[in-house]
């Protein structure tokens, strides 16, 4: 059922007039047919001699022939040949994030967060893999209570793209799931706040990421808007849903599913300018085996004015009553504990970018273009809404301020308050308990992109 | 079951067969085309090379915030008759891990006229060659800032990529004022 919708989808896009994108390489002038068309038409150009001035780069085809794909396939040739046709077409990249925690209650800590390494590479002209392998609290073992245990290294995402046109690429492997924005620009240095929304750990599972497959890709309507898409089929969330936990514990089936039920989801975004985005995202699928279904929707909303960002999300889970079972007979992991009915949880965030001209003078010279981020953000989570528990209701005030001497270093630090339902009633920012029930945390983080 | 992977199969070949297919090729532009689609109706389109003076290099250093990588830089010139129809300037600005090749035409007085991505490697961030992030260099002269999150809006997702066409536009503006329009006077000795 899935698959035919699937595919009835692929379809009906198909045969769907192409937009025109931007700068078509095919229109614009790739070294192909446009070549052509542009060749007899235009000035005279008065260039002899200039080859060396003008970038070589930019006269030259940007990948080779496609024969050219074939020659790491050559039985012939060498180790040392074949490995310079992969190089040759593979970025090495990633990300890191280091954090000084003092929180109001326990212990002072540096925490060795994240770190990310991506590759990139080139299959043929159409067909490219992208992979991230993320080490969490430095990997294996982790160390925890003075005790050594096995860490945790994992694909986040591990696909391969086959760009069928301009506005379809087909998308298999292990999928950053589109339900909401946050989990798909969660990258660290992308962010502002050193912290990840609570609800979007947690309702959402940032990182989600789960095994499928499906098609994305981005429409022009008019001059100024475009319409973008995500949709797959995955193996989705399993029974492992609890209150506190939301679905963290119920996503990442990447070596088995737990039915026979394919999750679909999807996000679509729509931004009728540069600077404004709304998207919305849909999650359905079945949780366990006698086919109890999580459905999820989600609304988010990115709008710049100028120096200032406001972004934000409200995400709603609608769950059937069942238990966490339907693991293989025997698995401990059927605890038959009830699983919650409705979660819900939002955000709201605002960065201001602003700089002081004498300040960022006084740095090296590579710093000349630095700025500061004032941010500040609300954010409430309930995972499960038929109570009121400490672990699963949070309301979290948080301001930071971060510099960034180039875009792709941040120094960040955050202030935050938050306080959770332990008393019994649902905790709010306006309610009268909130300060003074309300726990601090400081965090001082540092995220660097390579 | 089968049935469903057999259609499944049928229409990843019907897709890839259709004739709207896009090229996964991110040159755009070689150097000869995008001077001819900056200049159609110009009589010819010529050069100056400019070798930097050491009062150039310190004079651009301070408008740039830093020192331009090159000690010589090429500036196009498109003429009809003795009439200066405008000028362009293809540069290499570094993205997240690679360089981006763009071309900038300005008019006779130095404002940019069009901004164009010549060749992008990167995997991602490919949206700064939309239409709509590159007309907000349109206007831009060597009085605006042109900087990322002052004039120039970013594109989520395309941060680095956004930021790099900005500080290349800008040095792009600058090296037409400072080289061709207001040179400065060399010392007298």
């Amino acid at each position: 059922m899935l698959l035919r919708s699937l595919i009835t989808l692929g379809l009906i896009l198909s045969f769907a007039p192409a937009p025109a994108l931007a700068q078509n390489p095919a229109e614009a002038g790739g070294e192909g047919g446009v070549a052509a068309r542009t060749s007899d038409e235009g000035p005279r150009l008065e260039l002899d001699g200039l080859e060396e001035a003008a970038p070589a780069t930019a006269a030259a085809p940007l990948h080779a022939p496609a024969e050219s794909f074939s020659v790491r396939l050559d039985p012939g040739i060498t180790l040392s040949d074949r490995a310079a046709a992969i190089i040759d077409r593979t970025t090495i990249g990633g990300y890191g994030e280091h954090d000084f925690v003092v929180p109001q209650q326990g212990t002072t800590t540096f925490v060795a967060h994240r770190y990310v390494v991506f590759i990139y590479s080139r299959i043929s002209e159409r067909i490219s893999t992208a992979t991230e392998v993320e080490f969490e609290f430095a990997g294996s073992p982790l160390k925890r209570d003075g005790v050594l245990s096995f860490g945790e290294v994992l694909l986040e995402f591990s696909v391969v793209d086959v760009m069928l046109t301009d506005w379809m690429t087909f998308r298999a492997g292990v999928i950053l799931v589109p339900f909401g924005a946050y989990n798909l620009r969660h990258d660290a240095p992308a962010q502002e706040l050193p912290e990840r929304p609570i609800a979007y750990t947690t309702v959402v599972p940032t990182t989600w990421f789960e095994s499928g497959a499906g098609f994305l890709g981005q429409f022009g309507l008019g001059e100024h808007s475009r319409l973008t898409y995500e949709i797959y089929a995955i193996n989705g969330l399993d029974a492992k849903i609890l209150d506190g936990q939301g679905f963290r514990a119920a996503r990442g089936s990447n070596l088995e599913d737990n039915n026979n039920d394919k999750a679909i989801v999807g996000r679509v975004a729509y931004s009728p300018w540069l600077g404004l985005e709304l998207g919305f995202s849909g999650y359905t699928g079945a949780y366990d085996r006698i086919n109890n279904r999580v459905n999820m929707v989600n609304g988010d909303m990115f709008w710049r004015l100028g120096s200032l960002d406001l972004h934000g999300e409200a995400v709603w889970a609608f769950i059937d009553p069942g238990f966490v079972q339907g693991f293989r007979d025997g698995s401990p992991a059927n605890t038959r504990d009830r699983v919650p009915t409705r979660m819900r949880g939002y955000y709201g965030q605002a960065d201001y970018h602003f700089r002081i001209e004498p300040f960022f003078e006084l740095l090296p010279e590579e710093w000349h273009d630095g700025y500061f981020t004032a941010s500040v953000r609300y954010e409430e989570k309930d995972t499960d809404m038929e109570f009121v528990t400490a672990a699963g209701d949070a309301a979290k005030l948080t301001v930071g301020l971060n510099i960034r001497p180039v875009p792709a270093y941040a120094l960040k630090q955050a202030f935050s308050l938050e306080q959770n339902g332990a008393s019994g009633v649902q905790p709010h920012l306006w309610s009268s308990r909130f300060f003074p029930d309300s726990n601090w945390q400081y965090i001082a983080s540092v995220a660097y992109l390579f | 079951m089968r049935r469903s992977l057999l259609f499944l199969l049928l229409a990843v070949g019907l897709l890839t067969t259709l004739p709207s297919v896009a090229s996964a090729s991110a040159t755009y532009f070689t150097t000869a085309q995008i001077l001819r689609e900056f200049f159609p109706s110009s009589e010819k389109v010529t050069y100056r090379k400019v070798q930097l003076t050491p009062a150039q290099a310190e004079s651009l250093r301070a408008r740039l915030g830093y020192k331009p990588a090159k000690s010589e830089y090429v500036i196009f010139v498109a003429m009809t008759g003795e009439k200066v129809d405008g000028y362009a300037v293809i540069d290499d600005e570094r993205g997240q891990h690679e360089p981006i090749t763009f071309g900038v035409k300005l008019s006779p007085e130095g404002k940019v006229e069009r901004q164009e991505v010549m060749v992008y490697r990167e995997k991602y961030g490919e949206e700064i060659t939309d239409p709509r992030f590159r007309a907000q260099f349109v206007g831009k002269g060597p009085k605006d800032p042109i900087r990322a999150g002052r004039d120039v809006d970013v594109i989520s997702g395309a941060t680095i990529s956004s930021r790099s066409m900005a500080v290349g536009v800008r040095r792009a503006v600058a090296l037409v004022d400072e080289l061709v329009l207001h040179p400065a006077k060399p010392a007298e000795g």
